[in-house]
């Protein structure tokens, strides 16, 4: 018994009991894990075994039962007291076995009783027939109390023995199958639970993501919104001008003088000059940025562009004097030549506009690896760290007193940006605030050259 | 006496262009360009009527309105005319703060702008 719990220790008694019966199901359906629902049971009863025990301290009765039981086709031991009952029964405990014990009820150190009790603790299914004389019939069917199958009375009917023996297999094997069954539902149910869970957590990734899609088509539309609603005001300004100027000439001609005649007339064409400057670069840009119009790439002077854009913006600004700085290596560029001297424009001509008089604006190239890096710099008010990623956005404006009397279309930088980027470079401002800005674009030097 | 007209408009041509149409009418017109100078006009001056634009830098017209019109102050009772690109039927753009503020168009023909300011005149003489 001491040897017994020791090896036992641990789980209490009818923990350890379910645990039992576990083990018991498991060692028989790992071979029918993978067989249909409807073999399992004769699969089951292939791997199942049983055995009798017979305990009594009659040693005459224990051999004869085992010799009948034996030729019956069973497999029998015997034991001839309790104590050596229940070490023989523990010894046999083995999932797959079910065991029937015959137990005699009066035996000198334990009584049939006391030995039932133990054999439950360790197995709660076990069979136990109690074997009993006339006189202890009491406590025989007190025993079936206890967890006993059955009784039967001395002397006995062999075939009454073996019809309870065999009633009791069929119950155990019964509880097998129970057990096997809510196992196997069990596991059905967390496999169902983990696919479920699995699906769940699918969808709601999936669900994140078009979440992320939808929030970023949102983003666009808005930023399409705004572009319109913009765009609109921006046309609308120039179109108050006209509408109002030309409206207060004919309806007032006799009460201006020739002087407010011409300013008001030179206003209205400024105003439709800009009006169409606005049209085409809303145009320009839609088509830049939708990649829709064709870049027509050969070889390029750099310097010579920039030196032609400065001429004509010395037309209209002549206090501004520009250095042209130009590395040997950044020179010549494989590029559109009109759209990249539309860039050298746009930024120069920014450039132009926020120098104060009297100041230098220089165009730098350099020449690094496979790129040319082109810097506009002037000696303005500068660009706030803040606003540097702005300024390319359309219609924005860095709302400030210096700029009130600079009328553009606010597209420039927008435009320029969108064609530096189909070329394959990028652009970016930096500087100090009140030193001046640094515009500063990069180009391929061979992008979409057949030669490279 | 001829009446005072404050225009805060930061377009040049539009604030002319106001300006000049209702100075043909007799009007005598202040301009400025930003919401920071209008509130420093105001508060030596108290105009007949003020002619905003709603998209200023800075100070916009909505804040305008929102000082000007404050209860208590000595142009709570100053007619405004808002002149804007936007839409007056967008709630965004005719919020609370714009209640008792009239509005008009751009763009707009010289004779539509003079007959609006005259008949605020007339409805607030």
């Amino acid at each position: 018994m001491a040897a017994f719990q020791a090896a036992y220790a641990g789980p209490i008694p009818a923990a350890r009991s379910n645990l039992f019966l576990i083990r018991r199901v498991e060692k028989c359906s790992n071979f029918l894990y993978d067989y249909k629902m409807r073999t399992f049971q004769e699969d089951l009863d292939v791997q199942l075994k049983s055995r009798i025990l017979v305990i009594d301290d009659d040693p005459g009765l224990t051999l004869t039962l085992s010799a009948i039981l034996s030729k019956a086709g069973y497999s029998v031991t015997a034991a001839n007291s309790g104590r050596e009952g229940l070490e023989t029964f523990r010894k046999n405990l083995e999932p797959h076995i079910l065991q029937v014990v015959l137990l005699d009820i009066r035996m000198p150190d334990m009584n049939g009783v006391e030995v039932l009790k133990e054999l439950k603790k360790t197995d709660p299914n076990v069979g136990a027939i109690m074997i009993t004389g006339n006189a202890d019939v009491e406590s025989a069917a007190a025993s079936l109390y206890e967890g006993a199958s059955a009784y039967v009375t001395k002397p006995y009917n062999i075939n009454e023995v073996k019809f309870f023996i065999q009633k009791s297999l069929e119950r155990q094997k019964l509880m097998v199958h129970n057990a096997f069954l809510m196992g196997r539902l069990q596991e059905w149910n967390i496999e169902l639970e983990k696919t479920v869970q699995e699906k769940t957590e699918e969808l709601k990734s999936k669900n994140i993501i078009l979440l992320d899609v939808v929030e970023k088509l949102n983003l666009l539309n808005e930023l399409k919104s705004r572009f319109v609603a913009n765009a609109s005001h921006e046309l609308q300004t120039p179109m108050t001008s006209i509408l109002g100027f030309s409206s207060l000439l004919l309806d007032y001609w006799d009460n201006l003088d020739r002087s407010q005649i011409i300013r008001f007339l030179g206003i209205i064409r400024d105003e439709t000059q800009r009006l169409s400057r606005l049209s085409r670069d809303l145009l320009d840009l839609e088509r830049i940025q939708d990649g829709k119009i064709n870049l027509e790439y050969k070889k390029v002077n750099l310097k010579e562009v920039a030196g032609q854009v400065s001429e004509n913006l010395r037309v209209v600004k002549n206090t501004v004097e520009v250095d042209l700085e130009f590395e040997k290596g950044a020179i010549e560029v494989w590029t559109d030549p009109d759209k990249i001297a539309q860039v050298f424009t746009n930024l120069m001509g920014n450039a132009f506009k926020y120098s104060p008089d009297n100041t230098r604006l220089k165009v730098a190239g350099r020449a690094r690896k496979d790129v040319v890096v082109v810097s506009v710099l002037d000696q303005g008010p500068g660009i706030p760290p803040d606003k540097r990623e702005k300024i390319f956005e359309p219609f924005y404006r860095i709302r400030d007193d210096v700029t009130n009397h600079v009328r553009g279309t606010g597209l420039g930088l927008s435009i320029a940006k969108a064609i530096v980027e189909a070329m394959g470079g990028v652009i970016r401002v930096e500087g100090f605030l009140g030193k001046g800005s640094d515009f500063t674009f990069v180009l391929p030097k061979n992008y979409r050259n057949p030669e490279n | 006496m001829e009446k005072k007209i404050l225009v805060v408009e930061d377009d040049p041509y539009t604030n002319e262009l106001i300006s000049n149409l209702l100075s043909t009418r007799g009007f005598n017109m202040i301009s400025v360009t930003t919401g920071e100078e209008a509130i420093e006009y105001v508060k030596d001056n108290i105009p007949d009527l003020v002619i905003l634009d709603l998209l200023l830098p800075r100070l916009d017209g909505w804040e305008i309105c929102k000082i000007l019109h404050k209860s208590g102050t000595k142009t709570a009772r100053v007619p405004i005319l808002v002149v804007s690109v936007l839409s007056r039927f967008d709630s965004v753009v005719f919020g609370p703060e714009m209640a008792g503020v009239s509005f008009f168009s751009k763009p707009f023909e010289a004779a539509g702008l003079i007959a609006e300011v005259e008949r605020i005149f007339k409805k607030t003489p």
